[in-house]
């Protein structure tokens, strides 16, 4: 698949830097020349999270992905492939949580571990840092997971729900458009509140999330967000004072979780916290 | 390892809590005047402010899509030749029922301070509201009758006003009374009415129905916990015993959270035991217009 290229710390020329919010983010073209932000051709930007803007679509699903909010948008007039792109101005709070590479549709976007970067300049061959922290064994067991076909180990797969109604009710709608709802007013409280949440978590690697099990309503929240397929909902016997049934729990899986924190967010009854571990 | 995921893009649950009050406590005194007068304003609400960006309906697979509530509504709404003004998240702000249910009473009363003034603003005459939540919210805690404005939940705004609806087949549909709606306000005839006039649809009532309805299980987004879960799964049984193709609500929680349940089961395969769809009455009674030829 055409993607961004991997080798561009080696095989690309550092072409100039832009300044972020502490420190500046390499440019890096094929050639070395580099001419702004409206030139057309942009190259690869960021040295550990690398983003090939010339890919880049500006789909955004990094922007959200990002636990850490590393990116915010820069405007690149007239390119071929889109007017803004994902600019990392915080590349040095990146935890290496991968959800921006996992997210991305047009595959532009190529995280190397803090501690890789010197052998990736070099050319050397390096084993990249696993997206997860290494547990005992369990390395092994990710790479006989990852050998699986790539949409069976992915998401848990839902039985669908009826929806005859639900689409008529869609069709019945078709071409309305609805007024201006003002949710661009939330969008900037929203920032501010979820820098305050994030700052008050422990993440990354050595962090792991855990589920209260009491607190947890199984509404599958969680899931959603999580973008290593980290997350599996279990069959527990519910009991309650007037009634036993059968429903479901999350449970975190341990080997693939990476700290990133997207479900503590997910979570509407802030069932999960995240721990040190062991 | 790639993986499709196109439900991510959403504010999560609890910081959205806290950007309402956030939203509630910081001051907005500037003046404001709607572009006409309007006989009829409506709050869409949550539905709207939740739903567009924020959160549930991107989460239930999409599939529990609460800004069609207020598409459906706004076109009914039209159908029965009423313009309203969209009481928007631009001048308003939420209406504060699960503030004030949690306790949250300073919260609240900001956020009524604010609301009461713009819609003495707004100068319209008539507030229709889609959820039973608002109805009850600016009926009661507002007293918004005491202010000159009449308020009333969208059912009752489009029964008798000559609507024809027709189902495109012989449905079997049950209507699970929401708690603001029936209990608290008494509204119990207005969302059957127009379910009556509908065309090839049959309504039948639940083993509990009326005053004596049981509850979705969540009230006012205070708690989720196994109880709960326990009560909406009792409801969602009476559906299957009723044998219904559709459960209506006239709240957007009850459907939420309904949705929701819905949604876990399906991630077992194999037999279901709540096998029927979970709809508005809006979104249903919208998919069943029959428009007149202008």
């Amino acid at each position: 698949m055409a993607g961004i290229d991997r080798q561009f710390m080696s095989a690309w020329k550092q072409a100039a830097t832009h300044a972020g919010d502490s420190e500046a983010v390499q440019i890096w073209t094929q050639d070395g020349s580099y001419g702004g932000l409206d030139s057309g051709k942009l190259g690869i930007w960021g040295t550990v999270v690398g983003v090939d803007f010339d890919l880049c679509i500006a789909d955004g699903a990094c922007i959200d992905a990002c636990p850490v909010d590393v990116f915010e948008w820069i405007d690149s007039p007239g390119h071929a492939a889109s007017e803004r792109k994902p600019f990392m101005p915080r590349e040095p709070d990146c935890i290496v949580c991968r959800a921006c590479e996992e997210v991305c549709p047009v595959d532009a976007v190529f995280i190397t571990a803090p501690d890789d970067v010197e052998a990736a300049m070099a050319g050397e061959e390096f084993v990249p840092a696993p997206a997860v922290a290494e547990v005992g064994e369990a390395v092994a067991e990710i790479e006989a997971a990852e050998a699986v076909p790539a949409a069976a180990a992915a998401a848990p797969a839902w039985e669908p729900k009826p929806d005859r109604w639900y689409k008529r009710m869609k069709a019945s709608l078709e071409g309305l458009e609805l007024p201006d709802t003002g949710m661009a007013k939330a969008k900037p409280l929203f920032k501010e509140v979820r820098k305050q949440t994030l700052d008050s978590l422990s993440r990354g690697k050595d962090f792991i999330a855990l589920v209260n099990n009491d607190k947890c309503i199984g509404c599958t929240q969680c899931i959603y967000f999580c973008n290593f397929a980290s997350i599996d909902m279990i069959g527990w016997e519910l009991e309650t004072r007037t009634d036993t049934f059968e429903s479901m729990k999350a449970l975190i899986v341990e080997d693939t979780c990476t700290g990133c924190t997207l479900c503590v967010f997910a979570c509407p009854v802030e069932a999960i916290t995240m721990e040190a571990r062991a | 390892m790639t993986r499709t995921k196109p439900y991510a893009r959403t504010i999560p649950h609890p910081l959205f809590e806290r950007m309402i009050i956030n939203d509630a406590m910081t001051p907005d005194e500037e003046p404001w005047q709607p572009e006409r007068q309007h006989e009829y304003g409506y709050f869409p609400g949550c539905v709207d402010f939740m739903d567009v960006e924020v959160k549930f309906s991107h989460l239930n697979k999409g599939d529990a899509d609460h800004a069609s509530i207020a598409a459906a509504a706004i076109r009914l709404m039209n159908a029965a030749g009423i313009d309203p003004l969209i009481l928007d998240m631009n001048s308003f702000k939420c209406c504060g029922h699960d503030q004030l249910w949690q306790g949250q009473l300073e919260v609240f009363e900001e956020l009524k301070a604010h609301n009461l003034r713009r819609m003495q603003e707004s100068g319209i005459r008539t507030l229709v509201v889609t959820c039973a939540e608002g109805y009850r919210t600016f009926a009661v805690d507002y007293d918004l009758p005491g202010h000159g404005i009449k308020v009333e939940h969208v059912t009752q705004t489009l029964r008798g006003r000559g609507l024809k609806f027709k189902s495109p087949e012989p449905v079997r549909v049950t209507f699970h009374d929401p708690c603001r709606l029936g209990r608290m306000m008494g509204e119990y005839d207005a969302p059957r009415e127009l379910i009556q006039l509908v065309e090839g649809a049959e309504m039948v009532e639940l083993a509990n129905s009326r005053e004596k309805a049981l509850c979705c299980g969540v009230s006012s987004m205070m708690y989720c916990n196994d109880a709960t879960k326990a009560v909406r799964r009792k409801r969602l049984d009476q559906g299957t015993d009723a044998d219904v193709q559709i459960m209506l609500g006239g709240c957007p929680k009850c459907y939420m959270h309904m949705q929701c349940m819905l949604n876990e089961e399906r991630m077992d395969s194999g037999e279901h035991s709540h096998s029927f769809e979970m709809l508005d009455l809006m979104q249903f009674l919208s998919a069943c217009l029959v428009e007149e030829a202008a």
